[in-house]
């Protein structure tokens, strides 16, 4: 790559141009059109709030954002506290099988919330499988279908994000704060009260407000269990504006702005905390703490933990393969009610359950690779440059990741659909449309992964090798792609898992020529077709997970092979 | 009279390694005790295990003339009347540094003002009253130390124990808050144990110095015995540098590679090492019964003397030397026979 001002110049206006068509003119419109109507129709716009307050000021709006909140508010205080007592647990007991109960929290991470949320419908319908079993008590049926089921789902779905950062805080937070406390006479209780929790507090807000802004941006649950039991939020009512007709992009742009508006509350609450002074003095580099013996209540401990474990993950994937392979969801899992029907068609050629399957691998793939390939040459030519650039380039990445799927949706609707200049390119309503869609919102999580492996890489290394007369091309192949190829592979998967499952802008971007799985499983839920949805979801769950967990496995063999078992290629 | 702090047959297995066994260990009222150990040797395990910040396998533990671990005895922790100064300083960030060390006060239930003359005397002495408002994140290494050591003064404790409190500040400070440590713990009348694995301090700092090694005690002492009379080749060799020589003892005198060296200490069995510091080496004509020869391979200026290297029949030495030797100069020398310490061969 040639290097010197020109080049600069040229670089930094293409991330610029990316950036703008892929995150900041989407979103630009979206907030537009909520103040200026008539920004898209053609005339010269004004700004006028009348249009915002008409179409917040209904009931519908209004509700949506109540429920929303009130949702947020309550699932993020249960979740939380899960996840404080499950990394409490891991951290500072003795708890029995602990390999398997930490694995619990990367499983239910990995496992996509929507299919959960379908499947528990299957679990707690009045004819579902724990009322077959006699598992569900009076009156708990009625008790899921309202806010409770919806909380519920969300705390057993989310509690792994706050036992992943206050764990991290935990193990930071190392024992010798508290240590040094029991030695100037504090008592355990004292010590927990006045010395850990205080220290443990930042993270424990950190960790609501991921889990707020995760419930109020989540378009699974609110498009699923919410939608049948009524329950308006404003993800779906945002997607319900747009798709019905008349389509009403003003209402849409409006609620989009308040679900922003809470969002950055929420990110800027989170900007402040970390901003602490005093807790920088907690290194990491401590002694990890004292583990507790918990005598006769490990087991019972263990069962506990055991228990999140099933509700969480395994109950709701038994239930998926149990009605993927069943007649009807009332007759239950008898002889005479299994079938292969569902599992046989969703895999022939030609069905669109498989048709659906096949073109959400393909566009995967492709959101991958394009994701995996744009990543590694923008962080390698931003870790030759400047801080400054590469600073912007990861908070446009992690502020991007904060923007709902299905706000971008909208905002690639009104891009491509309405927008002056690109509505004559005809992409809207196409595939590569979608697999842009899918770009945009897959290419954070693999700069976010693959910048700071190259930025562990010391720049001593890359002189040496410039030294020795290697280009800068040279540099890149033999000695970047090798020490990060990990890293990279990770990336890659990553985005192509989560695109697989990627419901909003699946469902906002649905190409003419056919709809991508997750879209495809919802409306066989949505149709009463649930064998089939679970079929699809089934071999989705296998084709992904397995195919990924296949290629990283064999990657890392690979990778070891060709450069060693030390630290090569795993830099991450 | 029994020791202030007692420790007899600590044994402490972590994991699969057995960090401490059958080990004894006593501190006399008002004493400082280094101990010092490469890393691994058990050191902090054992006075980890002293505060109660970990119990041991098997052992007992007195303090104060009270059993606080043994067979049916577990005090906790903030009953044992010990301090602890962390290697990291562990001062808690979210509290000022008056706060830091009026927490403790306050819980062994003290009145504000009692507790407020208290604190103001623990900084005075350390030396940060002016800083009681500020909190840790606003001092530098130094001060976070002092403030460390200030906490647990402030609690008059029974003795108080000291995990290599050093090894976080850098070298300039380092010589300077070692005095103003042992300054301090005197003038508190305090007993402590010092933890460090770096033999100067351990050796500056201390009333009696105890060397561990692989979880066991190998030498206690006062520095300057353990210096001149080490009991092992290990102890000899981890305070400062000495030469080593292996053979064996006949009628008395320790011959090796036909060289024979007369030494004042008991031969401790047959087959011995002698040691002998670069520093012994003397004139050839000071001890005619020790002298020796060589052919010098390469001499540096250390500033204080110039460290001569030598061969002499196949064995390398080091000397100090107070003048300048050209090498491949033959250098005659001498060593005195109190200075020629004999350990047990390859201990």
């Amino acid at each position: 790559m040639r290097s010197g001002r020109g080049g600069d110049l040229a670089f930094t206006a293409a991330v610029l141009m990316g950036a703008g068509v892929l995150v900041a003119l989407p979103l630009l419109l979206v907030l537009g059109q909520a103040v200026m109507p008539d920004l898209l129709d053609g005339t010269w716009p004004h700004i006028s709030l009348a249009g915002l307050k008409q179409s917040l000021v209904n009931a519908r709006s209004l509700t949506a954002i109540s429920n929303t909140v009130e949702l947020a508010v309550i699932s993020a205080t249960t979740a939380t506290m899960l996840g404080f007592v499950y990394a409490l647990m891991l951290a500072r007991t003795d708890v029995p099988a602990r390999r398997m109960l930490a694995a619990t929290p990367w499983l239910i991470f990995l496992t996509p919330g929507y299919l959960k949320a379908l499947a528990w419908v299957l679990l707690m319908s009045p004819a579902g499988y724990l009322e077959q079993f006699h598992l569900l008590p009076d009156g708990l049926s009625d008790a899921f279908f309202s806010i409770a089921g919806l909380v519920f789902v969300h705390t057993l779905n989310l509690f792994p994000l706050a036992c992943f950062v206050i764990g991290g805080a935990m193990s930071g937070l190392g024992g010798e704060f508290e240590d040094a406390a029991r030695t100037v006479g504090a008592g355990g209780r004292t010590a927990w009260w006045r010395i850990n929790l205080p220290l443990l507090a930042p993270a424990v807000a950190l960790a609501f407000l991921a889990i707020f802004a995760e419930v109020a941006s989540d378009f699974g649950m609110a498009s699923t269990i919410a939608r049948t039991i009524d329950f308006g939020l404003l993800t779906y009512s945002i997607a319900v504006a747009i798709e019905n007709f008349p389509v009403d992009f003003q209402l849409a742009g409006s609620e989009a702005l308040v679900l922003l508006a809470m969002l950055s509350c929420a990110l800027l609450l989170d900007r402040l905390l970390r901003r602490q002074r005093r807790l920088r003095l907690i290194t990491g580099r401590s002694r990890a703490a004292r583990v507790y013996a918990l005598g006769p209540w490990r087991w019972m401990v263990g069962a506990l933990a055991l228990l999140v474990s099933l509700l969480a993950v395994y109950m709701p994937m038994a239930a998926i393969i149990a009605r993927s392979m069943a007649r009807t969801l009332g007759q239950g899992l008898v002889a005479n009610n299994m079938t292969w029907r569902y599992l046989i068609e969703a895999t022939s050629v030609g069905h669109p359950a498989n048709a659906a399957l096949l073109r959400s691998l393909g566009f995967a793939a492709l959101t991958a690779l394009i994701c995996g390939s744009v990543a590694l040459l923008l962080a390698w030519r931003l870790d030759q440059g400047g801080k400054v650039m590469r600073n912007a380039v990861l908070a446009i990445a992690v502020g991007s990741m904060a923007i709902p799927g299905v706000v971008m949706g909208l905002g690639y609707i009104l891009v491509w659909d309405r927008l002056p200049g690109f509505e004559p390119t005809g992409l809207y309503g196409t595939w590569p449309l979608l697999v842009l869609g899918y770009v945009s919102s897959g290419l954070p999580y693999a700069l976010v992964v693959i910048l700071p492996a190259i930025g562990q890489i010391s720049p001593s290394l890359m002189d040496a090798a410039r030294l020795h007369g290697a280009s800068s091309t040279t540099r890149l192949v033999r000695i970047i792609l090798p020490l990060i190829a990990l890293s990279l592979i990770t990336a890659v998967l990553l985005v192509f898992a989560r695109t697989v499952f990627e419901l909003p802008i699946s469902q906002l971007l649905q190409p003419t020529t056919g709809a991508p799985a997750p879209s495809v499983i919802v409306r066989y839920f949505g149709n009463d077709n649930d064998g089939i949805g679970s079929a699809l979801s089934l071999l989705a769950i296998l084709a992904t997970g397995g195919s990924a967990g296949l290629l990283w496995l064999l990657s890392r063999a690979l990778v070891r092979r060709a450069f060693g078992p030390g630290r090569a290629g795993e830099l991450a | 009279m029994t020791a202030w702090v007692e420790c007899s047959g600590l044994a402490k297995q972590l994991g699969t390694k057995q960090v401490l066994s059958g080990l004894d260990l006593s501190v006399e009222r008002g004493e400082i005790l280094s101990i010092l150990g490469p890393s691994g040797s058990g050191k902090t395990t054992l006075i980890r295990l002293i505060a109660g910040l970990a119990d041991p396998d098997a052992g007992e533990i007195a303090i104060a003339g009270k059993t606080v671990f043994g067979p049916r005895t577990n005090t906790p922790i903030e009953r044992r009347g010990v301090g602890y100064v962390f290697q990291d300083y562990a001062v808690w960030p979210h509290m000022t540094v008056a706060a830091n060390v009026a927490f403790g006060l306050e819980l062994a239930g003290l009145g504000r003002a009692d507790r407020d003359i208290r604190v103001r005397e623990a900084l005075t002495s350390v030396d940060i009253a002016e800083l009681a408002d500020r909190f840790p994140d606003q001092l530098s290494g130094g001060q976070q130390q002092r403030l460390a050591l200030a906490r647990s003064l402030a609690m008059r404790p029974e003795v108080i124990l000291l995990d290599e409190p050093l090894s976080n500040v850098d070298a300039a400070l380092r010589e300077h808050l070692r005095l103003e440590i042992l300054q301090l713990v005197r003038a508190h009348n305090t007993t402590a144990i010092y933890i460090t694995h770096d033999q100067s301090e351990a050796m500056a700092l201390c009333d009696r110095l105890a060397v561990m090694q692989g979880g066991r005690l190998l030498q206690a002492g006062k520095p300057e015995e353990l210096y001149r009379r080490p009991n092992s080749l290990f102890v000899a060799s981890f305070l400062g540098g000495a030469n080593v020589l292996q053979g064996e003892m006949e009628n008395g005198v320790f011959t090796t590679q036909g060289l024979r060296l007369v030494s004042r200490s008991a031969a401790p069995g047959p087959a011995v090492d002698l040691v002998f510091r670069p520093e012994d080496a003397a004139p050839a004509e000071a001890h005619p019964e020790n002298r020796l020869s060589g052919a010098v391979v390469a001499c540096m200026f250390l500033g204080r003397c110039w460290r001569v290297t030598l061969r002499a029949a196949d064995l390398m030495f080091q000397l100090d030397w107070p003048v300048q030797v050209m090498p491949s100069a033959i250098l005659d020398f001498s060593v005195p026979p109190d200075r020629c310490a004999l350990v047990p061969s390859g201990s």
